[in-house]
């Protein structure tokens, strides 16, 4: 299967004397979710930017839908590459739900009867339906989160990429679950960073532990996370789920 | 620092009010927005003494408020800003010009009085005029009604984004100082020594938040335009709408009604 | 300092709005050629805040009272004069539309005396200058101050010129002009301080943030003689105005009897007095009904109450009787 991203040799730094990545390699098939889990300040964000086309300065060959990561096809590789802040506040500038989530289509040349259709498609996907008209800011943490994906869903269909930063943070429980489900039922590629390892655990069968700058482990997402050792030698602790393996 | 409070409140009443359903929320903005100005522009042209003239001017807002389902409570309310500075400006005129104008019961009313009483009639038209405005129409449609009026894109795109961000804002100043005051019991203010602190961090973090607007923006293909649209009712009522208001309010400008009307009763 | 609409006739409103209009225009323009995509985003969301932050009480030490911040001198230290400008712009409109702080047709007044002068005459003329060649914190405290007093004196000056050109006040000039000042130039003080602890914890947190024009592209445009040059001659202008004024202008209860009496003798002449003859006739674009002093005074003012409160009367009962129908067609 041909993979969706490939990343070879990524190094990147924010300062001459430290390279926050160095020397990342891995490859992404269509429709797989991948978690992205490290202690903090490991570069889990950067990582995600950097495939997001907004940091430009890094080192090595980042392959996105077989474009080359660079500025002059930023236009065609956002088509399919969507990104979700962790400050969900900072991603919806307009003023209602169908608003924001109609800006890409409408962005790259949708007719508005296109744009609708985009609108609806995605608003149902995510359970967003009966809020289609609703004020952004009167919309509960999950919702705007909800509302992000929709955004990005719009534009790119089911065949993507998808980067959540954090997707989980101030989620109340419910919302949490919610979440959890539309995103399982996304057909894009998925790359969730995140420090809740249980919601990892939910969402992706595959995970990458970064720390040192590289990738220190990349496979089975269960299989990690029971693993104690590796996980505090790497700044982690075992997620809840796995404290109490009669649970499981 | 109640007033943050009061503002959010303030936005959220009036959204609720401009995304009814009603006959007036779905005419199109610019003919609304043209006629509220024509309005305005007529209110102010009366003569500082034509009361009965300027008394007739009424009944557009009025109408509007009552067939429109609008509390004229809180259309009162909203004189609160200007009413300080209206009132002092109003209230030297009967002292400055004591010109007799009229006897009437015994009361000498003077030129002054007169000067005042329009001035307050003015204050109080064109709030209601506004208000009626803001009322039926959303800060979207407003948006859409002056790109149509060729307000340039930028500023447009400006507007609707301090709008769409002034909420969370005002949240958030309010938290701010909320948490400020609950450190600092009995105080009305933020003291001198955090005033560059508490507004500052704020402000940094908008800025920061700014930064993460604009790579979302570039993320999903901005290119300058923010696309606005809006359902109304069919066009050429809302041209007719407007052309009718703008004919009987320019009647009501050159003609004294109130007074032909009272004199088919009074010999 | 915002105005109402009923403080100006619709020719000086017009004129306002011209004036405003074009400054917009610049300030488009010199945004554009700036280039620079991040800074609308930054001037949305810096409008918002300052929006925001304008409703916070800062309490001034050793009295009771609070003050609050100086918009527009913030925006302009934040983004610049031309894009501060029309963050204010876009400020003031919400203000009016959503708070009724400000009328609509008033709209380029409250535009005119508050963000240009606040960004035009504060960032171009003062901050920019003095920033130029050094920021440093006293400079930040000394330009904040400094650009806040005469941006709001400058302001104040200005709603009064307003009001007296609409003619609808008989407050003397000087009684008005002696209220104004005044008041605005403690107001002045108290937000340039306020503005400047704000901007200092921004210059000490993150100097690159705060506004300065690179020398390289203005080099020898503004300097500082310029700047005073500017400064006196508008000073000049408005204390000749001023003086004019003062002469020309008989007190506010004889301009009022000259204009109703409708002798033939003026009182003093002078060029101030026929321009402000001049704009009061041409506002009033249609042609006023005569109202003359005598009983027929009386009788039209009771024709006119009695005719009114029928029409009202008759509208109101129309209005509600159309409800009333609508309802019963639909319940």
């Amino acid at each position: 299967m041909d993979s969706i991203i490939e990343i070879e040799d990524l190094r990147f730094c924010y300062h001459a004397d430290r390279y926050v990545l160095d020397g990342i390699s891995l490859a992404v098939t269509p429709g797989e979710s991948v978690g992205v889990i490290g202690a903090n300040g490991v570069g889990k964000s950067t990582f995600l930017k950097i495939l997001a086309g907004l940091l430009p300065e890094y080192e090595g060959s980042i392959r996105i839908a077989d474009h080359l990561l660079e500025k002059k096809n930023y236009g065609e590789i956002r088509r399919r590459l969507g990104y979700v802040f962790q400050d969900s506040d900072s991603q919806l500038f307009m003023n209602t739900v169908e608003e924001d989530v109609a800006f890409g289509p409408l962005n790259y040349g949708f007719s508005r009867e296109e744009a609708d259709r985009s609108v609806k498609e995605a608003l149902r996907k995510t359970h967003m339906e009966g809020l289609a008209g609703r004020h952004i800011y009167r919309l509960s943490g999950g919702e705007k989160k909800l509302a992000a994906i929709a955004g990005i869903l719009a534009l790119q269909q089911d065949d993507g990429v998808i980067l959540m930063d954090e997707p989980s943070v101030s989620l109340d429980p419910a919302n949490r679950e919610n979440l959890i489900e539309v995103i399982r039922g996304l057909k894009a590629a998925k790359l969730l960073a995140s420090h809740d390892l249980d919601f990892i655990y939910d969402t992706c069968e595959r995970t990458i532990l970064l720390s040192g700058g590289e990738v220190v482990y990349d496979g089975d997402t269960k299989r990690l996370l029971r693993d104690k050792t590796l996980l505090e030698e790497n700044g982690l602790r075992l997620p809840l789920s796995f404290r109490f393996p009669g649970n499981i | 620092m109640a007033k943050l409070g009061r503002a959010i409140r303030e936005i959220h009443s009036l959204e609720n009010l401009a995304e009814r359903n009603t006959f007036f929320n779905r005419i199109h903005p610019t003919a609304k927005v043209l006629v509220t100005i024509w309005y305005l522009i007529l209110v102010m042209s009366f003569g500082k003494y034509d009361v009965t003239g300027l008394f007739g001017m009424c009944l557009y807002p009025l109408i509007l408020m009552i067939s429109g389902d609008i509390s004229i409570g809180q259309a009162v309310r909203r004189l609160k800003p200007v009413l300080l500075m209206v009132f002092l400006i109003g209230a030297a005129n009967p002292f400055f010009d004591r010109t007799p104008v009229l006897e009437a019961g015994g009361i000498t009313v003077t030129a002054g009085m007169l000067s005042m009483l329009t001035l307050f009639c003015k204050t109080g038209f064109a709030v209601f005029a506004s208000y009626v405005l803001i009322a039926t129409t959303t800060m979207e449609q407003i948006c859409y009604a002056l790109r149509r009026l060729h307000m340039p894109q930028i500023l447009v795109t400006v507007l609707l984004l301090i709008y769409r961000y002034l909420v969370l804002m005002l949240k958030e100043a309010d938290r701010i100082t909320q948490a400020y005051m609950l450190r600092a019991p009995g105080e009305k203010g933020v003291k001198k020594s955090a005033w560059g602190p508490l507004a500052g961090q704020m402000l940094l973090r908008s800025m920061d938040r700014a930064q993460r607007v604009y790579e979302s923006m570039t993320m999903r293909g901005f290119r300058g335009e923010f696309f606005l649209r809006g359902s109304f009712i069919p066009l050429r009522q809302s041209v007719f709408y407007g052309v009718v208001w703008c004919l009987v309010l320019a009647v009501f400008r050159l003609v004294p009604v109130f007074e032909l009307v009272g004199r088919i009763f009074i010999r | 300092m915002h105005m109402a609409d009923a403080l100006v006739v619709p020719a000086v409103a017009g004129t306002m709005y011209a004036a405003s209009t074009a400054a917009a225009a610049y300030s488009i323009r010199k945004v554009r050629l700036e280039n620079e995509p991040k800074k609308i985003p930054a001037m949305g969301v810096m409008g918002a805040f300052v929006f925001a932050a304008q409703m916070i009480n800062f309490t001034i030490p050793g009295t009771g009272s609070s003050g609050h911040l100086c918009g527009g001198m913030l925006l302009t230290a934040m983004l610049g004069p031309f894009a501060g400008f029309l963050t204010m712009t876009g400020i003031l409109l919400i203000q009016c539309l959503v708070f009724a702080d400000g009328g609509l047709l008033a709209l380029g007044c409250n535009i005119w005396n508050m963000a240009f002068y606040g960004c035009f005459v504060g960032g171009l003329l003062i901050w920019k200058p003095f920033m130029k060649r050094n920021m440093t914190k006293r400079r930040i405290t000394a330009v904040s101050v400094a650009a806040c007093v005469i941006t709001l004196q400058m302001g104040a000056f200005s709603v009064t010129l307003e009001t007296l050109a609409s003619g609808i006040t008989e407050l003397p000039f000087s009684v008005f002009i002696g209220a104004m000042q005044p008041i605005h130039l403690a107001i002045g003080l108290v937000e340039g301080l306020i503005t400047a602890a704000v901007l200092l914890f921004v210059y000490e947190a993150r100097p690159g943030m705060l506004w300065a024009e690179t020398a390289a592209k203005e080099e020898g445009r503004f300097s500082f003689r310029r700047t005073l040059v500017i400064l006196a001659a508008a000073a000049a202008f408005i204390g000749g105005v001023v003086s004019l004024f003062a002469s020309a202008l008989p007190d506010g209860l004889e301009w009022s009897m000259e204009r109703t009496a409708g002798t033939s003798e003026l009182a003093a002449s002078g060029g101030a007095y026929e321009l402000a003859e001049s704009i009061q006739g041409t506002t009033a674009i249609l042609p006023d009904y005569a109202f003359s002093f005598s009983d027929s005074a009386a009788g039209t003012t009771v024709s006119g109450l009695v005719g009114g409160v029928l029409v009202i009367a008759l509208c109101i009962a129309a209005c509600y009787g159309m409800k009333f129908f609508r309802k019963g067609k639909n319940g």
